[in-house]
């Protein structure tokens, strides 16, 4: 490899990680943690499946199968896993829930769950939005 | 200590049967990390014929950690058993995987780096760099067994979803330690869930619980003579079942592209995951 190759070939890299870097430190910059950290435009979502009972129902199940071993049958929180009952995701928008669901918090141990598709995480925010009345 | 910090440790001590989504595709990755504290073990067997030898059943145990949100760890142990000259096991792995951004975006990165300590008869298959070609492979079990090799690899993931598929690309650069060039490779692969919404009844055999997909992978080369030429490809069509107890299985059957290729190729996976502690963090 020649040495202008060899100089291309650093150059590239080296921008590649300072823009990565950038993004990285934009990301970091600009999101406050948790739900509190979603964007006007995400809050002000509306959830399709909005007291659709089905969806609820749907939402429940997926709670179990991929929530509760973290947060409790109940939404109670466990460990860093915080109660969802607090007031921070009771107040939050169903846009908030579905924004958060889907980044997750990967820095403090929540999962991004994009690996569920959209409707699926509507359904699981549609669950959270009545979560003492579909608990009981 | 009380009774209430007793019970409250032993309980993060129970393994507790954790029910993510594993990823259909058996050779690209996408961006989704193990969730942390979850452990999955699993097995996957591939059985491939092979022209000039015996057909074979490679096999890799897997156990996957997620460190963080945004840290993945694997270990890996691989075997082989060739019709008419034995079994053998043939080496281990230890991957990492990294999310440097922490929030979802169209094309999302990830980091892979793998060192392997493999000989020559590894016949898992997991990956197709450089001029990996179906007659390489053809070499007695007696003759391959015996050549060891270390190597680093290193790839990037970049994966998006987009209107309820995934769409991954992976890009790889392998290279034995001892020797030899760089060599290259990619595998693309697009998956979807059968039914994008999930219903309210409980159920196994339902179409929610299932997703599938086609991969398509293959070497580039190496840094001598990167292209097309002398490499191997391979196009996979896969599904994927997700079981209610955290039990996730797999096919795969698996089709040469081009005369460098095996014929055919066919891939099972059975995989289990664990919540090593409640909450897992």
């Amino acid at each position: 490899m020649s040495r202008r190759r060899t100089t291309k070939t650093v150059g590239a890299a080296a921008w590649a990680v300072l823009a990565c870097a950038q993004v990285i430190s934009g990301e970091a910059r600009e999101r406050p943690s948790g739900v509190a950290g979603a964007p006007a435009a995400a809050s002000a979502l509306r959830n399709p499946y909005d007291g659709d009972p089905e969806a609820i129902g749907a939402g429940r199940k997926l709670y179990a199968m991929q929530c509760a071993k973290c947060h409790g049958e109940r939404g109670e929180g466990w460990g860093n896993a915080p109660s969802l009952g607090a007031d921070e995701v009771r107040r939050a928008s169903p846009g908030a829930l579905f924004w958060f669901l889907t980044n997750g918090d990967l820095r403090r141990g929540m999962p991004a769950w994009s690996r569920l598709s959209e409707p699926r995480r509507w359904q699981l925010v549609a669950f959270l939005k009545n979560l003492d009345s579909a608990t009981k | 200590m009380n009774l209430k910090r007793i019970s409250v440790l032993l309980a993060a001590l129970v393994p507790v049967a954790a029910r993510a989504q594993e990823r259909p595709s058996f050779v690209t990755y996408n961006h989704h990390m193990e969730e942390p504290g979850n452990l999955e073990v699993g097995v996957n067997p591939v059985f491939g014929t092979q022209r000039g030898g015996g057909s074979f059943l490679g096999s890799w145990l897997e156990l996957e950690y997620g460190l963080k949100g945004w840290w993945t760890m694997e270990f890996y142990l691989d075997g082989q058993t060739t019709r008419g000259q034995g079994s053998a096991f043939t080496g281990f792995r230890w991957e990492n995987r990294w999310r440097p951004l922490m929030l979802e975006h169209k094309v999302n990165p990830v980091l892979y780096l793998e060192y392997a300590s493999i000989t020559e008869a590894d016949k898992t298959l997991r990956e197709i760099v450089g001029h990996d070609v179906e007659a390489s492979q053809a070499e007695p079990l007696d003759v391959t067994r015996h050549e060891h090799e270390h190597e680093l690899e290193a790839k990037l993931i970049l994966s998006s979803n987009v209107k309820g598929w995934n769409l991954a690309h992976n890009w790889i650069a392998e290279k034995n330690l001892v020797h030899g060039a760089w060599e290259f490779g990619y595998a693309v692969a697009a998956t979807r869930p059968f039914t994008l919404a999930a219903t309210s009844r409980d159920c196994s055999f339902c179409a929610e619980n299932f997703s599938g997909g086609v991969e398509v992978y293959g070497g580039l080369g190496d840094t001598d003579s990167f292209g097309f030429k002398d490499t191997s490809h391979y196009v996979a069509p896969f599904v994927a079942w997700n079981l209610p107890g955290g039990t996730t299985l797999r096919l795969s059957p698996t089709f040469g592209l081009n005369g460098n290729s095996h014929r055919f190729l066919l891939r099972f996976g059975i995989a289990h995951e664990i919540a090593l502690g409640r909450g897992g963090r």
